[in-house]
Formats: structure tokens, C-alpha cells, sequence
């Protein structure tokens, strides 16, 4: 299977222009109002942090410090088929594929900006 | 709305408020009239119309293959429904188009997601894995595999037992943040607080108005009172939720390596305070937190906490049992020595936080923490600071619990 | 004359390893070995042995006749309970090297010491940095005794300024073939730790300890620098890493048990002061980067990767541990 992202600088594009542009949309961005989730990504690894305390909405690569209302650690190539649809984020947490830390509801709360992700995401290819 | 009509003869196309046609002139190059001129809003782009087409789209197929509809209505099928979507959407002003498509795409978005079983299932998921995870992590701790800053600070523990602090915040001490823009996002900068309450609650509930409600947050190192890290278990847990040894060394230190750091100059004075001294501020030391301040150049940000001497109600203090049990502070609260363990269950009361305009020192030398007189200007201003917040908090305070 | 080094306590497992890599250095010409009374092994190659004891005055004749430039003196015997005639060696010994040293004309002098030599006090900074005083209260005769060689270095150092004296304290050393005390305590088959505890502890490789030795011998930089490893560890997280089955005891009763029998026999079960089962003692290793130039190689994670994976050394009988430097110098040759 094909690796969907080359190394790190791939991934921090990929996904760091696809978050901007879903919390650029007034609707979705509003949906994370004041939460900063943070992906920490591996196999490239990689650290994305979604700001929606500040508005508009900021999205950092790289960086690891401070502390995220949530925190999800699960290898690169799952984000990319949870995004894609392949797999279900449900399923990857129940058989231990993704470390949470936080607030497991805040998670659950955060379905719909997920789905939207994974909409853009697949509209892009 | 303005309905839009069709052919021009020097003719407002419009139709008025009331109903009747406009019997306008229209401006040249348009088909209304002055008053009717459609608002100055920026045509849409076309690249969001058409993404949030496609969205809406999506999100239609998505809806009639999820419910049976075909089979009720065989008529209606993914591609008759987009048909009739793309139709009805040319018939809409192009400025209103955008809006419409928004509000539909909200509309089948939430559908989407809390009608379909699969975000119910994956919510079920969630829960139920919620104990393996714990399971996982705890075995994965009990092997060694966490990290810790060069402080000690062991972010995956602060995480798992910020819920409780949340609680705290919010709920209990139901604490209200002010001026939290002056504590800096980035770079070093000194937090002075006053300090009450026999225990360091006012120092976590800092920590936690950090991480709750500011827009770039950060760990908050506070530097605690050396006799704690003679107490088993408090020691290991200061230390692994990022607190720190107060000692003018580590708070030079870490401010050089631009953190965000929090001191209670009043130390065992503040906390060892009887509640009819209370919200006075007893001295600020021998100014060691302005020193450390001005060597490494972090502005000075006053905080004023109000609510953390209601906790522990300090009537006297029982000096014997101080000696004999070699503790720095026993009071004598309302229920405590009293009803024992329970008696450290510290009262519900309102908090209020404040943090004040920040004290910049860049404008000193380093060189200047040595000289007193500049030491103690800048810690009767902090101070002075301080205390004046407290007054109007006070003031403003309708009661002490709620 | 440059490239002269003698190095003291020859038998031990540092000072051999030392010795045959100072001839890695530019310009080495000669290497001695100052062996004590007691027997060891062969010399290793290309070291001279002399058995000179560290305490004869007849010292100060071999330094100046042979022109050592530098001296290293590594002679020292790590012994819990008091014993007069290894405090004579010990301490006695230093003062007659040092003092040897300064009379022989000797240009540099690298006197080896510890980190805990600070003492884990309960309000210890963070991180101590070389000027800090040694404020541990020991019971264990070792560190003791590494505290007083500590006083007199540093009288040692104010009264002889032309003599470059560098005092090189390392953290807790750690390795395949170290016996040190933190490695004796990770040996124990339940290592005891105090209930309620979890200091930051800070380690170092042995093979750094002579790199950073050999490092000293190259610059010449005068008074204490710290060595260690870079980033702390928390005792427990060392402990769960290794995979040991600590066992924690409740402090006051330590503490009472140290009070009423410090002398007894089966103290040799805690190796290390109680002290630092409790409160920290980490240096701050900034001179060590700047001045000495030094920088470990072996970082802390791969120390205790690999104390997880060969688990901590039990004491080496003198052949093994012969037999493990012979096959090293071959890869040096």
C-alpha cells in the first residue's frame, strides 16, 4: 500500500490547507469555538494544532507544547482513511489504534466538523 | 426580496414592497431603478458556490441512499432529487444563492450526523473503549513509557487529571477570568499573585484559567513553597503537573528560557493569614520575584484573586500542633481540625481572577535587580497593583458563594 | 614535558580504559600507571605501571624525573562503612597526589569526583551549578569521603594557582561494566525506595565519564565542571523501565532505622544515601558544553535502553572485566 503522505512537510500541507479552509468556512469554524485540538501524527510524524480559541481560527504545524483541550495520537495513514472514509474513527479508538487524551465527549461533540473534514478532504482528491 | 422580472423598457423591473410593480426608471446598465439597485455585497465566488453545490449534493445522495425512500416513492432517486436540487437553485438570486446553499448544507449536515447509526455506534465505541484505553495507558505507564520535561512535568499525567481541576474551575469555585489578554501567549512573563487559602488552591486555579481561557494556552509553572517537597505523595505531584521548587535560581532560569511562570511573594504569611486580615496583603518578601524579573528582562503581569481566603476560614492558628507535627501552617478552620480529613474540603466559594495590566521591566538594566531602591519600586508597584484590584473586586462582589 | 600523563589508581575499571585512550590524544608520549599495594591485573599495553603508593612522598621524585605534564587521579575505593585504611588512601592519597603535583612541577592536575557530592537537599534548586556548596549530610562512607576530597580540592585549588586543576564531578555512572553505587542499587534484587518519593535523577555512560575525561586532558579548564548526560529521568520511570521490582518503604521509618543502626552490616543493602531516594541532586552541565567542550554522546534515553536490555552489571571479577578492555584496545589498534 502506498504511503498517502511522503514525509512531513506533506502532511503539514495536505492537511494543514485542508483545516484552514474548513475553518475559513464561518459555519464549521464556529462548531470548535473555543477548543484547541491538536493531532499527533506518526509514520511521518507530525504535530497539527487547531487554535479555535482565536478567531479566525489558527492552524499550526509542528510545535508540540501546551496544553489541548484534545489530543488524538494515531499514525498518519489512519487519518488519511478516516478522512477518506475508509475507516471509522469509532472502530480505530475501540481497537486501540488512537491515544486520546481529553475529554472523550468532546470528541464524540466534534463528529460533524469531522464529517466535514473528511467531506472536503475527499472533494479535493 | 426583490423578485426579479424579466425584459426592460427604461423600466424598473421590480416589484415593490406592497406588491404592485415599480414604476421606476432604471439605471442605465441595470434593470432596476435607484431604490431597487440590488445591495453592494460582493458576488459570490464561484469557487465556494460550488463547493458548497457540491457539498449539498453530497450530502442529498447521501441522505435518500440512507433512508428508504425509493422504495415508498420509486420516483425519488439520488439523481431525480439532485436534478430537481440544480433547477431550483438557478431559480435563486445568485446573492441569495449562497446563503441558501449554506443554511441547506447546515441543515442536511446535522442530519447527516445524528440521524445516521453509524455516529451513534461510533459514540457507543467511544464509550465503551473508554476503559480499554485507560487499561492501555495505565500498563503502558507501568512499563516507564512517558516522557517528562527537564522539570518534571509529565504532560500525559497533567492531562488525565485536568478534569478534576475543570471541575474546580467551573462548577465548584465557578471562577470568572478577567484580563486575560495580559498574560502573553508567547515569550517569558511573571504572574504575581496573592496567595491565601492554607493550601495552594488559588495557584491551581491560575494555572487552570490559563488553560481553559486563554487563547494561546500554555503550562503555567508555579513555584511552591519548599517545605512541599518534603511531603510524600504532594511532592511527585507538583512536580509531574509542571510546579516548581520556589528558589530565585529556577525562577531565573525558566524565565530565560522564555516560560510563563507564577509566584506568590506573600508566601507562608499569605496562607498563615487569620480571616479577619484577610484581602490585606501581608509583605511581598524581600522582592525576589522583581529581581528575578528584571535579570531576565519578563514584564510583570498582577494578578488579583478574590474567593480563595473563603476556603479554609483561618481563625487561629494552632502553633503546638505546628511544632509537634513540624507543618508550617495548622489553622483552625470551621472544620477543620474538627471533622478530621474532612476538614480539608475547602468551601465553595466565588472566585473572581483578575490579571492587571502588565509591569514591563525591559526598561531596566539587569544589572539593576541589585540595586534596592529599583527592586523595591517595581515590587510596591506590583503590589500596590494588586491590592487595588482586590478593593474593586471586593466591592463588586455580591457575596462570598455565589 | 606536554604529553606526559600519569594516571592513578591504574587497577581500576575507568582509569585502565583512560589510560590506553589517552593515546588517542595528539602529541601523547608516554603513559604511567600508578598502581597501589595491592595486586591487579597486567599492565594494559603501552602503559607503564609503577607501584608507587598514592600516599609515599617518593611521588614528587617519579613526577619531576619523569616530567609528567598531567596528572589524573582516578585512585579511589568506594566502600559503605568506614574503614580507616580506605579513608587514608582515599583522602590522604589525594592530598599527596595533588600536593605531589604542585611541588613536582606538573603543569595540569584532573581530580575526578560526583554530583552527589552536592547532596539531595529538599530545597535544592533544579539544577546545581558549580558554585553551589556541598551540603549533603552522608552517611555512606564514600560519599563522605568524596565530600571532604571536594574541601580540600577546593583549598587545594585557591592555594596552588598555578597548578590548572580541574575537578570533574560525574552523575551517577551507568554502563556494562561500571560497579557504581546507583548500578549496585539497580542490582539489588527489590530496590527499596521511599514511599511517596520520585526524584529526578540525572545519569551518565561510563564511556563518556572517559571521554569527558580525555576532554579535560585537552582543555585546559580550571576548577569543578559538571558532566552528565542531558534531561532528567524520575527514579520510578528508571525503575518501571528496568523492569525492577522496587520495593517502597515508608521514609520515617527509614530515616528512624538509619538513626539507631547506621553501622549495621545490612546497611550494604541501600547503597546510596536515603537522601536521593527523595529529593533531587541534577547539575547543570553548561560549563561542561562551553568550557570543557564536551558534550555526552550517549543520551539518556540509550543509558537506560540499555539497562533495560543487558540489566544493570553485578560486580565484575577483575579478569572479566580484563578480558572485555584486552578486546577493545584490539579494535583500537
Amino acid at each position: 500500500m502506498s504511503k498517502p503522505f511522503r514525509d512531513t512537510k506533506a502532511v503539514y500541507d495536505r492537511l494543514g490547507t485542508l483545516f484552514r479552509e474548513l475553518l475559513d468556512d464561518p459555519d464549521y469554524g464556529s462548531m470548535a469555538k473555543g477548543s484547541v485540538i491538536r493531532f499527533r501524527l506518526t509514520e511521518p510524524a507530525a504535530v497539527v494544532k487547531l487554535n479555535c480559541r482565536k478567531s479566525p481560527a489558527e492552524v499550526a504545524c509542528g510545535g508540540e507544547d501546551g496544553p489541548a483541550d484534545l489530543d488524538l495520537g494515531m499514525p498518519a495513514t489512519l487519518l488519511h482513511e478516516v478522512l477518506s472514509g475508509k475507516s471509522g474513527l469509532g472502530d480505530a479508538y475501540r481497537q486501540g489504534l488512537i491515544q486520546v487524551r481529553g475529554s472523550v465527549f468532546k470528541l464524540i461533540s466534534l463528529k460533524p466538523l469531522l464529517d466535514a473534514a473528511a467531506r472536503l478532504y475527499q472533494q479535493k482528491k | 426580496m426583490v423578485a426579479m422580472g424579466v425584459g426592460t423598457n427604461g423600466r424598473c423591473t421590480a416589484t415593490t414592497a406592497k406588491g404592485s410593480p415599480c414604476r421606476g426608471r432604471s439605471v442605465a446598465d441595470s434593470e432596476f431603478c435607484r431604490k431597487h439597485q440590488p445591495p453592494e455585497e460582493e458576488a459570490p465566488t464561484p469557487r465556494v458556490e460550488r463547493s458548497l453545490r457540491d457539498e449539498v449534493e453530497n450530502l442529498l445522495k447521501g441522505a435518500v441512499e440512507r433512508f428508504p425512500i425509493s422504495r415508498l416513492f420509486p420516483s425519488i432517486t439520488p439523481s431525480s432529487v439532485i436534478d430537481t436540487f440544480r433547477s431550483g437553485i438557478e431559480k435563486v438570486a445568485p446573492q441569495a444563492r449562497e446563503e441558501l446553499l449554506r443554511a441547506a448544507r447546515n441543515f442536511l449536515m446535522r442530519q447527516a450526523t445524528w440521524l445516521a447509526t453509524d455516529t451513534w455506534k461510533s459514540a457507543w465505541s467511544f464509550l465503551t473503549g473508554m476503559s480499554d484505553q485507560w487499561k492501555s495507558m495505565l500498563a503502558r505507564r507501568a512499563k516507564g513509557e512517558y516522557e517528562v520535561d527537564p522539570y518534571g512535568l509529565d504532560e500525559e499525567f497533567t492531562d488525565w487529571v485536568r478534569p478534576v481541576f475543570r471541575f474546580l474551575y467551573r462548577f465548584y469555585w465557578r471562577v470568572d477570568t478577567t484580563g486575560i489578554g495580559n498574560v502573553p501567549g508567547q515569550g517569558r512573563a511573571l504572574i504575581v499573585a496573592n496567595h491565601s487559602g492554607v493550601l495552594p488552591w488559588d495557584g491551581a486555579m491560575i494555572m487552570t484559567s490559563i488553560w481553559e481561557e486563554h487563547a494561546e494556552p500554555r503550562y503555567v509553572r508555579t513555584l511552591y513553597l519548599d517545605w512541599f517537597t518534603q511531603v510524600p505523595w504532594v511532592a511527585p505531584m507538583l512536580t509531574r503537573t509542571g510546579q516548581i521548587l520556589a528558589h530565585p535560581e529556577n525562577g531565573e532560569r525558566l524565565l530565560h528560557e522564555d516560560r510563563l511562570v507564577a509566584v506568590f511573594p506573600e508566601g507562608l504569611k499569605g496562607v498563615g493569614k487569620l480571616f479577619k486580615d484577610r484581602y490585606k496583603l501581608a509583605r511581598f518578601g524581600r522582592g525576589g520575584f522583581a529581581r528575578m524579573a528584571i535579570r531576565t528582562g519578563a514584564p510583570i503581569v498582577p494578578c488579583a484573586v478574590v474567593g480563595a481566603e473563603e476556603i479554609h476560614p483561618n481563625f487561629r492558628r494552632l502553633h503546638l500542633a505546628e511544632k509537634i507535627f513540624n507543618l508550617p501552617i495548622v489553622p483552625m478552620t470551621p472544620t477543620f481540625p474538627w471533622l478530621g480529613i474532612f476538614g480539608t474540603i475547602p468551601l465553595p466559594s466565588k472566585w473572581k481572577i483578575h490579571f492587571c495590566d502588565p509591569v514591563p521591566t525591559n526598561r531596566y538594566k539587569p544589572e539593576d535587580a541589585d540595586n534596592f531602591l529599583v527592586v523595591s519600586k517595581v515590587s510596591n508597584q506590583v503590589r500596590d497593583s494588586i491590592q487595588k484590584k482586590i478593593h474593586e473586586l471586593l466591592a463588586e462582589r455580591k457575596g462570598v458563594f455565589w | 614535558m606536554k604529553g606526559v600523563y600519569l594516571v592513578t589508581g591504574i587497577h581500576g575499571v575507568l582509569a585502565r580504559s583512560l589510560a590506553s585512550r589517552l593515546w588517542s590524544l595528539p602529541g601523547t608520549r608516554k603513559v604511567y600507571g600508578l598502581a597501589g599495594p595491592e595486586e591487579g591485573p597486567p599492565a594494559p599495553k603501552k602503559v607503564e605501571i609503577e607501584e608507587i603508593d598514592p600516599r609515599d612522598a617518593a611521588l614528587v621524585d617519579f613526577i619531576s624525573e619523569k616530567k609528567v605534564d598531567t596528572v589524573v587521579h582516578l585512585d579511589f575505593l568506594e566502600e559503605y562503612r568506614h574503614q580507616e585504611e580506605v579513608f587514608d588512601r582515599n583522602v590522604m592519597g589525594m592530598l599527596n597526589v595533588s600536593a605531589a603535583a604542585a611541588e613536582a612541577g606538573a603543569r595540569k592536575l584532573v581530580l575526578a569526583s560526583t554530583t552527589w557530592a552536592y547532596g539531595a537537599v529538599y530545597d535544592n534548586p533544579n539544577y546545581l551549578v558549580e558554585t553551589r556548596p556541598m551540603r549533603g549530610r552522608p552517611h555512606l562512607a564514600w560519599l563522605k569521603e568524596r565530600v571532604e576530597v571536594e574541601r580540600y580540592a577546593k583549598e587545594f585549588v585557591a592555594t596552588h594557582p598555578r597548578l590548572i586543576t580541574t575537578l570533574l564531578r560525574f552523575a551517577p555512572l551507568l554502563g556494562p561494566t561500571s560497579d557504581s553505587p546507583l548500578s549496585r542499587f539497580l542490582g539489588l534484587p527489590s530496590p527499596p525506595i521511599a514511599m511517596g518519593f520520585d526524584p529526578l535523577l540525572q545519569l551518565l555512560h561510563e564511556d563518556d565519564a572517559i571521554e569527558a575525561l580525555l576532554a579535560a586532558c585537552r582543555h585546559d579548564v580550571r576548577g569543578a565542571v559538571n558532566v552528565a548526560a542531558d534531561g532528567v529521568i524520575p527514579l520510578l520511570k528508571l525503575l518501571r523501565k528496568g523492569n525492577l521490582a522496587y520495593l517502597p518503604v515508608f521514609a520515617p521509618i527509614a530515616n528512624l532505622a538509619l538513626k539507631i543502626a547506621p553501622g549495621l552490616a545490612s546497611f550494604k543493602q541501600i547503597p546510596i544515601e536515603v537522601d536521593h531516594l527523595k529529593f533531587n541532586c541534577v547539575a547543570d552541565t553548561k560549563r561542561m558544553k562551553e568550557e570543557l567542550k564536551f558534550s555526552p554522546r550517549v543520551g539518556l534515553a540509550e543509558i537506560v535502553e540499555e539497562l533495560t536490555r543487558k540489566g544493570p552489571a553485578e560486580a565484575l571479577e577483575p579478569e572479566e572485566v580484563e578480558g572485555m578492555l584486552e578486546e577493545v584496545e584490539e579494535d583500537w589498534w
